[in-house]
């Protein structure tokens, strides 16, 4: 760590800052907005992550132990829709919230105002969808990809639930807009695109696909909603529909949000492994190419998720070798990344451990994707606990760990204080220890044939089931320390300098710390701009 | 002083701008949901 500047309280005095309730309910702050898309992020994990560990509960051994079938299947259902909608989407919205503007030398988000509806949107969409616990019917059980004609099974909550999803559509997108608004108007003169920090550069191409895909999402439901109770049949095969059109509907969207929930992770990534290898990113333009590549690739490989719906040969090998091309460019960034720390002046502090850790359990998450994407393989593995390992690889260790690396990496910056490195080291050990005890043995359950959503499971799976919900209440409640350092930092933590990263470079870093509540006022000069400028 | 009439200028070029391509990127967003539809009701199958 490198003090270079002690803290300077006074400016806190003369921020104007609203107080009380009012500051947090008609916040136009980005750093207002942030935090609370941050905190409501976390809550959602906690709840998302108590269903996961009903799951795991009920799946510590063989039979029915806790729950019925039907509340299992709302456990699977309600917690995919947590940790994507609410959970991992607001964390980025909220880290693009907190950083953009800093990061590009902008005062705020272009759109304040927009910027609070956008957020403020999420807890009602969230309450509703948590309500259809309690009404008769039930939650949605039919997974997170609501396929027809199960979904439409639904009970008194369906219309609540396909309200609560148009509902988090609508935050997204006009989050997104906010973000491609700022980046293409707000940057200070002297920040050009190809100078920006790659958290902005991640974070813009996830717009685009924000823009693009979440309104088929809404579409796809509205034409559930028709079906429901307005006698169309666009998914009805009685009436002259097709269910696999809903699929094909489904994963246009479905895939660009796979990348939607990890493109900022590789901003993140690529933010932290410079800093702690005290070197420039290597191959700067070509992590931008790379990610815009992968970005347009998203759009033309959807229907690998359904190669058992039966597609003509010619289909299956288009979305196979489209699929299997997304390796190229991603490989790219995971040689950067490596190269960036080749001949390194490399530390270990607890941003550097969770990207490290994303960097090897993400590559694995990526690797088992390129098997799935074997047509013949993907018969095997399809609807299986390969599939479950698969995503989670991806989505936990990859989209999650790069949040809690971003988390550790700025909050000096936010809150003015360090949190307590011995803990979050604990706290990353346990994580990945957790993580790994948990997911990897669900590759092994899958080769060997347990279908996922299922309660209950042949005794042949006993053992490695035992295993991985070992591990999720490892994972699970070591998460309870990462809220433990966030607090205890922000409370009581040792006076943050203004660099607190010995390699850090970008703007976020030129102002004192803790950031000011109003931020970039004034344009940065040329001279800042170019010291900012690291990669 | 001279520059504040410059400076006002830009500022509201740049509110106009910023409003503009809000503007087109939610109507980008709504012909993506109504096309998506509108596909499904012509019987368009992917």
């Amino acid at each position: 760590m490198a003090n270079t500047t002690h803290v300077d309280h006074a400016h806190v005095h003369d921020e104007h800052k609203p107080y009380g309730l009012k500051r947090w309910l008609y916040a136009t702050n980005h750093k207002d907005i942030g935090t609370m898309y941050l905190v409501f992020a976390c809550v959602m994990f906690f709840i998302g992550g108590a269903m996961a560990l009903v799951i795991r509960a009920e799946l510590f051994q063989p039979g029915l132990q806790f729950i019925d079938p039907q509340f299992y299947n709302s456990m699977t259902t309600v917690h995919a829709l947590l940790m994507i909608f609410g959970g991992v989407m607001p964390a980025w919205t909220g880290l693009a919230n907190w950083m953009i503007p800093l990061q590009v030398g902008a005062p705020d988000m272009a759109l304040p105002r927009l910027n609070n509806f956008s957020f403020w949107i999420l807890p009602f969409a969230f309450t509703l969808l948590l309500l259809t616990f309690f009404v008769p019917g039930g939650a949605p059980a039919g997974g997170w990809t609501l396929y027809p004609p199960l979904s439409l099974q639904m009970g008194d909550g369906f219309p609540m639930m396909i309200f609560a999803i148009h509902l988090m559509g609508a935050s997204s997108i006009l989050g997104a807009i906010n973000v491609i608004v700022t980046i293409m108007n707000m940057r200070a003169p002297g920040v050009g695109l190809l100078n920006m920090p790659l958290f902005c550069w991640t974070w813009l191409i996830t717009a685009y696909l924000l823009i693009a895909v979440m309104p088929v999402l809404a579409g796809a439901v509205t034409m559930l909603l028709t079906d429901h109770y307005f006698g169309t049949s666009f998914f009805n095969a009685a009436g002259g529909g097709d269910p696999v059109m809903f699929q094909h509907i489904f994963w246009f969207f479905g895939h660009p949000e796979v990348y939607i929930l990890i493109l900022p992770a590789f901003g993140i990534v690529s933010e932290i492994i410079p800093t702690f290898s005290r070197k420039p990113l290597f191959g700067y333009e070509t992590m931008v190419y790379a990610t815009a590549s992968i970005a347009f690739l998203s759009f033309i490989v959807w229907a690998h998720h359904m190669f058992t719906v039966g597609m003509p040969l010619a289909g299956q090998l288009f979305f196979m070798l489209s699929t299997m091309l997304i390796a190229v460019p991603t490989g790219v960034k995971v040689f950067n990344w490596c190269a960036t720390m080749w001949k390194g002046s490399l530390t270990f502090e607890t941003p550097m451990l969770f990207a490290l850790a994303f960097l090897f359990l993400f590559t694995i998450g990526g690797l088992s994707g390129l098997m799935l994407a074997i047509v013949p393989a993907d018969f095997q593995y399809h609807d299986s606990y390969f599939v479950v390992a698969h995503f989670h690889y991806v989505l936990v260790p990859g989209a999650v760990f790069a949040i809690m690396a971003g988390v550790y990496y700025w909050l000096p910056k936010w809150s003015g204080h360090m949190y307590n490195e011995k803990v979050g080291k604990v706290h990353f050990w346990l994580s990945t220890i957790g993580v790994n005890v948990l997911f990897f043995p669900q590759h092994f359950l899958g080769l060997a044939g347990m279908p996922r959503r299922i309660p209950d499971y042949s005794t042949q799976f006993a053992d490695w089931n035992m295993v991985s919900s070992v591990g999720a209440f490892i994972y699970g409640f070591s998460q309870l320390l990462f809220v433990y350092v966030v607090w205890n930092a922000v409370k009581s933590g040792a006076p943050a300098p203004q660099r607190p990263w010995e390699g850090a470079h970008g703007l976020e870093w030129e102002l004192p710390t803790p950031a000011p509540y109003h931020s970039w006022g004034e344009p940065p000069p040329p001279s800042v701009i170019a010291r900012g400028a690291g990669h | 002083m001279t520059n504040e009439p410059v400076q006002a200028d830009e500022g509201r070029d740049r509110s106009r701008r910023v409003r503009r391509n809000a503007l087109v990127l939610g109507l980008v967003a709504f012909a993506f949901y109504a096309a998506f539809i509108l596909m499904a009701v012509t019987g368009i199958r992917g």
